[in-house]
């Protein structure tokens, strides 16, 4: 319990410090927002009376307080562009990052898991071997190449994906699930090959010990060794890892979204960027890091779920 | 210096070093010259260890192509190509092979991909090798201050890089190169500094396997100043793992800068770049893929190469770390 408060004030302090970064370089930065709406012939008084109704004009700290504060009332602030609330903006689009980033982990899981488990049991042989050299290889692509390549291959030669666009879930689920497809894969098809790595690793070490000798002298099947005795001591760097990439992946989406005409918050932000709309960014960067920072927090709980030792161990450090 | 000490091992190491009854028995075992028998065998294993791990065929050619990239790119401006940002209208899209002027084909611009690729590798080479170099220079220099001195300095300094970590990556280099302006050195320091953490782990994690040693401890039993023992001891001892790491971290880099200009926030455009090439090409990727497909290939297999020599360092390198135990 110790190690898990521990842990949580660690990750507001983080929180805290990203918010604060993210405010600063975008507020502090030549090329304010002020110019950009008044236009080109706009004389210099224009924009000060524009920075003046948006509040650009008091200084920094005072303002990331008064954002602060509202983000903690639930008051994240409007778009300078449209005026529309940033909750709103994020939380509409979030649903579809999160599928993206579900639906391309459970890819990269579905992947990851029997081939780590197989080269493990199998190390050293020819299909360790194979899965090794596979793995580099994917490892070396990246998710926007992938992208190109899926888009290539499934979307225009064989024609039985859709390449852009979305349709929401109401539209129907497989309709709603095909758009996902490819999107999903250029993620999965390069992060699979970490997991299946740390996986392969870990079980390596917790198939030469004793119990697992026991469980097979005592006839056990081999599936259910894997499973149950196997699994559980060789998922924790595994599950590290999972969550970590699932933050790296709301990063990516970016790129993934925006090849794909996905209207998730990747989309959302990068318009953000080119439009310079400093509320809406900073929405989806704060937004982003609470998830990152949720993701890791939960990751420490499965940690203390799935090994006894840590919730007493950890304490004290 | 630090070899003599070497006999202090067994017993001499630090308790969370975790030196077992049975490596301390087996080291003492490896002394004794009345058991050769053990030695024989450990020298067989010993050959036919070093057999294996013998750089392969791939690390040499992963090297190859990298030379060959990076001469070609230093020495782009003597070499016979068509001028990077020529249009020939005669001969637009043409496939690979199919032109004699052009050996790889043209974009949908007439340009000559093969003059574009070459040049695009500065882009990403430069980038791939100054933005890890930022990287490691200052990760090295807060990793090894954590790992030395841990304690307070130690716990702040985690805070501050998972700061770094936290911050969506991709997001603020988007964001640096919307405000600064696309350039190669925007790219690079931001990039860089982003970095950091990463580096900075690895040497701290480094740092802290060697600073329980005994030739730290003897240094600073000899009264040697902090500053003596980082630099002279740690250092040498710390630089050689964080530059095989950043082998690997060139070929991130690499991909990150194909991911900036893919979206066309690095480099302005007509300066080429393999991830600007490669936007371009999507444009009619169903009638000449070839246009995003060659600069892919060329990107993919410089990634690959860097990642295959770097980790191929990478193990050798703990095969010597773990031989000087």
């Amino acid at each position: 319990m110790r190690y898990l408060l521990g842990r949580l004030r660690h990750l507001l302090i983080v929180l805290l410090a990203v918010t604060f970064l993210t405010f600063w370089l975008v507020n502090v930065l030549p090329g304010d927002v002020a110019y950009d709406i008044a236009g080109l012939d706009a004389s210099e008084e224009d924009v000060q009376q524009i920075r003046e109704e948006l509040g650009l004009d008091r200084p920094f700290l005072i303002r990331y307080w008064e954002w602060f504060t509202g983000v903690l009332r639930g008051d994240w602030g409007q778009s300078f562009r449209t005026g529309e609330r940033v909750a709103d903006a994020v939380l509409s689009r979030f649903p579809v990052s999160l599928e993206l980033v579900v639906l391309a982990q459970l890819f990269a899981v579905l992947l990851a898991v029997p081939l780590g488990i197989l080269s493990a049991l199998r190390s050293g042989r020819m299909l360790d071997r194979v899965v090794a050299v596979s793995s580099f290889l994917f490892l070396s692509v990246p998710a926007f190449m992938m992208a190109i390549l899926l888009i290539y291959v499934f979307g225009l030669w064989l024609g039985w994906l859709p390449v852009t666009g979305y349709e929401p879930p109401s539209a129907g689920l497989w309709t709603n699930l095909r758009t996902f497809i490819l999107p999903a894969l250029s993620f999965a098809l390069a992060e699979w090959t970490v997991l299946m790595r740390v996986l392969r690793a870990d079980m390596i070490g917790v198939l030469q010990e004793d119990y697992i000798a026991m469980a097979r002298a005592k006839g056990m099947p081999m599936w259910r060794i894997l499973w149950i005795h196997a699994m559980r001591p060789s998922s924790f760097s595994f599950i590290t890892l999972l969550g970590l990439q699932v933050g790296n992946l709301i990063g990516g989406s970016i790129i993934i979204e925006s090849i794909f005409a996905l209207p998730g918050v990747g989309r959302l932000l990068i318009g953000a960027i080119y439009a310079r709309d400093f509320m809406v960014i900073q929405g989806c960067v704060t937004f982003i890091a609470i998830a990152y920072v949720v993701i890791n927090f939960t990751v420490d709980l499965c940690y203390a779920l799935l090994d006894p030792r840590v919730r007493s161990q950890r304490a004290g450090a | 210096m630090r070899f003599w000490i070497r006999g202090f091992e067994a017993n001499g190491r630090a308790p969370d070093m975790a030196s077992t009854a049975s490596e301390a028995r087996s080291i003492s075992a490896g002394a004794d010259p009345a058991d050769s028998a053990v030695q024989d065998e450990n020298r067989a294993a010993k050959v036919a260890d070093r057999r294996r791990r013998r750089f392969g065929v791939l690390f040499w050619l992963s090297v190859l192509w990298l030379a060959a990239l990076i001469s070609a790119a230093v020495l782009a401006d003597y070499l016979p190509l068509y001028p990077r940002d020529e249009m020939d209208f005669l001969e637009l899209e043409t496939s690979p092979f199919a032109s004699e002027n052009h050996l790889l084909g043209t974009d949908l611009q007439g340009r000559d991909i093969l003059s574009r690729m070459i040049y695009g590798a500065r882009v990403s080479l430069i980038v791939g090798l100054c933005a890890p170099a930022i990287g490691m220079a200052v990760g090295l220099a807060i990793g090894l201050v954590a790992g030395y001195y841990r304690g307070r300095i130690e716990s702040l300094i985690t805070i501050g890089l998972d700061t770094i970590l936290a911050l969506p990556g991709l997001v603020v280099l988007l964001l640096a190169s919307a405000i600064f302006g696309g350039s190669l050195t925007v790219v690079s320091v931001s990039l860089g500094l982003l970095l950091i953490p990463a580096f900075a782990r690895v040497s701290r994690a480094n740092t802290l396997n060697f600073a329980q040693r005994e030739f730290v401890v003897a240094a600073r039993a000899m009264g040697a100043r902090d500053s003596r023992v980082v630099l002279r001891e740690l250092l040498p001892n710390v630089i050689l793992p964080v530059t095989a790491y950043g082998l690997v971290v060139v070929a991130f880099a690499i991909v990150i800068e194909g991911a900036l200009s893919f979206l066309g926030l690095s480099v302005p455009s007509p300066t080429p770049s393999w991830g600007g090439m490669i936007a371009e090409g999507r444009e009619n990727l169903a009638v000449s893929p070839h246009v995003s497909f060659i600069p892919a290939c060329v990107m993919f297999l410089t990634v690959l190469s860097f990642n295959l020599v770097g980790d191929a360092l990478r193990s050798r390198l703990a095969d010597i770390r773990e031989s000087a135990v």
